[in-house]
């Protein structure tokens, strides 16, 4: 559908017209003997200044005035001709299809779009400063007493928090005894060969090393260590087609090659939106494989993993009914992390539950009106993050399966990125805009084929992945049940 | 563009609870976040709050040094434990943060002692 065009015009209630403007701006013939079909119609006043166009007589006024006249009257003619019997009018027909799905795509609205090269993505992510602050040590032998071994108690001291992820426990160390042993506040159980760290907020846990240092002496020697991600990028897309005959049938009304192509692009997006959330590199079936070969990229829930460096605690599982308390530890722990500008995508069950949340009977929430004309319910826009005080967006989207909630970020404290969709240009990009957000999204016709000639069929596509840059800025809860 | 419209199950499931009480579950009413107590269980097969199971553990692969190697771990969801309550359920700090929430109906399948009544919880 192109809108653009001279011959649209709003108050025809979307009929199309001839081409009647092609001619003109052109010098040929007004009216070619093919396009001729409303002539018949047309009154002899409008037949008579359409010859006196031809000879080249305006009238004595300014030939622009001229057409537009004769335009306005031609298009108001055309307009009460529908009703006419012995106009060869289609039914009362507006150009464009209705769109009968949703489609809004919240997250790909979302994600920076940045541009691409080669056949992959690749860059470096630190998963170690090489030490500093913090506890990382373990538990050589597991037991029952406030008193524990360690391997080291580097970095503790009195009153501070310690989580033993095999045993899932949090002591506070109450004294350090000596270079191994330390007493906590209270008997705990601990498991042989339990990763002790600061917790619960104070993670991630690093390992201490020596930063101060004598007048004569140096600091310990510590190396960041980097990792190389390699991300290939996915070729995404669909295939369509129209019929020489359905072109014709439509030329007078609508350019049913160019409506095809966009419902071909909105049934990309669709499935772009679709993959962002829900993608997979290693299913083979459809839409993100032939059958046989993985070809998709990673979504949302498969990357916010333990395998891809999120933290073990962002991943809730098997949460049950929400409650405001996990909202709250699910962000705080994003937001402590790194996570900036935060946001929140989930399906319509979980932000018809927060809408619970705030206004159900235990909930101090109340709405209240002056007039007897109430408005019930409320919608869940935002979440305030309750230690940075964002308002944190709520996407609901009907991609997200029914009992996840994605808890996203935009950035990390650094202002980097933490996750876009990287493109690679199937165009030559203009040269002064070398590095703006682009779709990359690319219609193609294809040549008939001999046994069917006039199926014209074209390509829409696009090659992208989505890159996730820092995992520990994204959290996932699954197993979530309304309320 | 074709829309496909998926069959809309209109009729609702069986109420929840019936079949709990044919797998001879017991049924306990959860009155605290941090553990619910379970009189005379002695182990426990399998749990469902509010009628959703939680699974006994998720296996996970996370990272295992800075190389990006990754190794298999299982995390256990929930735990049942000694205490001076008796035995109490423990969940773990990656299933609601290691919360159970109060007021929800859980349902327990296991062993139990002979002489703990099957109504003896906090029914």
């Amino acid at each position: 559908m192109n809108f653009s065009g001279v011959n649209f015009d709003p108050r025809l209630g979307s009929f199309r017209a001839a081409h009647l403007s092609e001619g003109w701006a052109t010098g040929a013939s007004p009216l070619p003997i093919s396009r001729g079909i409303y002539t018949a119609g047309m009154t002899d006043d409008i037949q008579r200044r359409t010859a006196m166009m031809e000879r080249g007589e305006f009238g004595g006024v300014d030939p622009s005035q001229f057409l537009m006249q004769l335009q306005m009257d031609v298009l108001a003619n055309i307009s009460r001709a529908q009703t006419s019997g012995n106009i060869p009018t289609r039914q009362d027909l507006e150009a464009p299809a209705t769109m009968i799905i949703p489609l809004d795509t919240p997250v790909r609205n979302k994600l920076p779009r940045s541009i691409g090269s080669g056949l992959a993505s690749q860059w470096f992510t630190e998963t170690s400063l090489g030490g500093g602050y913090g506890v990382s040590t373990t538990i050589p032998s597991g037991t029952a007493s406030a008193t524990q071994t360690f391997a080291n108690t580097n970095g503790m001291q009195p009153g501070m928090s310690l989580f033993f992820s095999l045993s899932n426990i949090y002591a506070i160390v109450s004294s350090v005894t000596s270079s191994t042993v330390a007493v906590m506040t209270s008997s705990i159980t601990t498991t042989t060969n339990d990763v002790v760290t600061m917790g619960p907020y104070a993670e991630l846990g690093q390992n201490p090393q020596q930063a101060f240092f004598a007048e004569s002496g140096a600091p310990a020697n510590a190396s960041a260590v980097y990792l190389e991600i390699t991300k290939s990028y996915k070729l995404l897309g669909t295939l369509g087609s129209i019929t020489g005959l359905a072109m014709a049938a439509g030329a007078t009304f609508d350019n049913q090659l160019a409506e095809e192509k966009r419902a071909a692009i909105f049934r990309t997006m669709l499935t772009e939106e679709f993959a962002l959330i829900n993608g997979s590199s290693t299913s083979v079936l459809p839409p993100f494989g032939d059958g046989t070969n993985a070809l998709g990229f990673d979504g949302f829930i498969n990357l916010i993993s333990t395998a891809n460096g999120t933290p073990g605690s962002h991943i809730q599982t098997a949460v049950g009914a929400l409650t405001l308390a996990h909202l709250d530890a699910q962000t705080t722990r994003v937001h402590n992390d790194g996570g900036r500008d935060q946001y929140i995508i989930c399906n319509a069950q979980e932000s018809q539950s927060m809408v619970h949340l705030a206004t159900g009977s235990g909930s101090t929430n109340r709405i209240v009106t002056q007039t007897a004309n109430i408005t019930l319910g409320a919608t869940a826009a935002f979440y305030m993050q309750p230690v940075s005080g964002q308002l944190i967006p709520i996407l609901t989207s009907r991609f997200c399966p029914a009992g996840t909630i994605l808890f996203c970020s935009e950035r990390g404290p650094d202002g980097m990125v933490a996750a876009d969709v990287r493109v690679l240009p199937q165009v030559q990009l203009p040269e002064l805009a070398p590095n703006q957000p682009i779709q990359g999204y690319t219609a193609q016709e294809l040549a008939p084929a001999i046994a069917s000639p006039q199926v014209y069929p074209f390509i829409v596509s696009v090659y992208e992945v989505l890159r996730m840059k820092n995992n520990y800025v994204f959290a996932k809860s699954t197993g979530v049940t309304a309320v | 563009m074709v829309q496909e419209r998926q069959l809309v199950n209109t009729f609702k499931a069986p109420p929840v609870g019936s079949q709990e009480t044919a797998a001879n579950f017991k049924k306990f009413t959860v009155e605290r976040s941090d553990f619910i107590e379970l009189p005379g269980c002695l182990s426990v097969t399998e749990i469902r709050l509010d009628g959703h199971i939680i699974p006994p553990y998720e296996d996970r692969e996370v990272l295992a040094n800075t190389t990006g190697a990754t190794k298999p771990i299982r995390v256990q969801l929930y735990s049942l434990q000694d205490s001076i309550h008796g035995p109490i359920l423990m969940r773990s700090e990656q299933s609601n943060d290691g919360a159970w929430q109060a007021g929800s109906t859980i349902w327990v399948s296991g062993t139990w002692q002979d002489d703990q009544p099957a109504t003896s919880g906090k029914k």
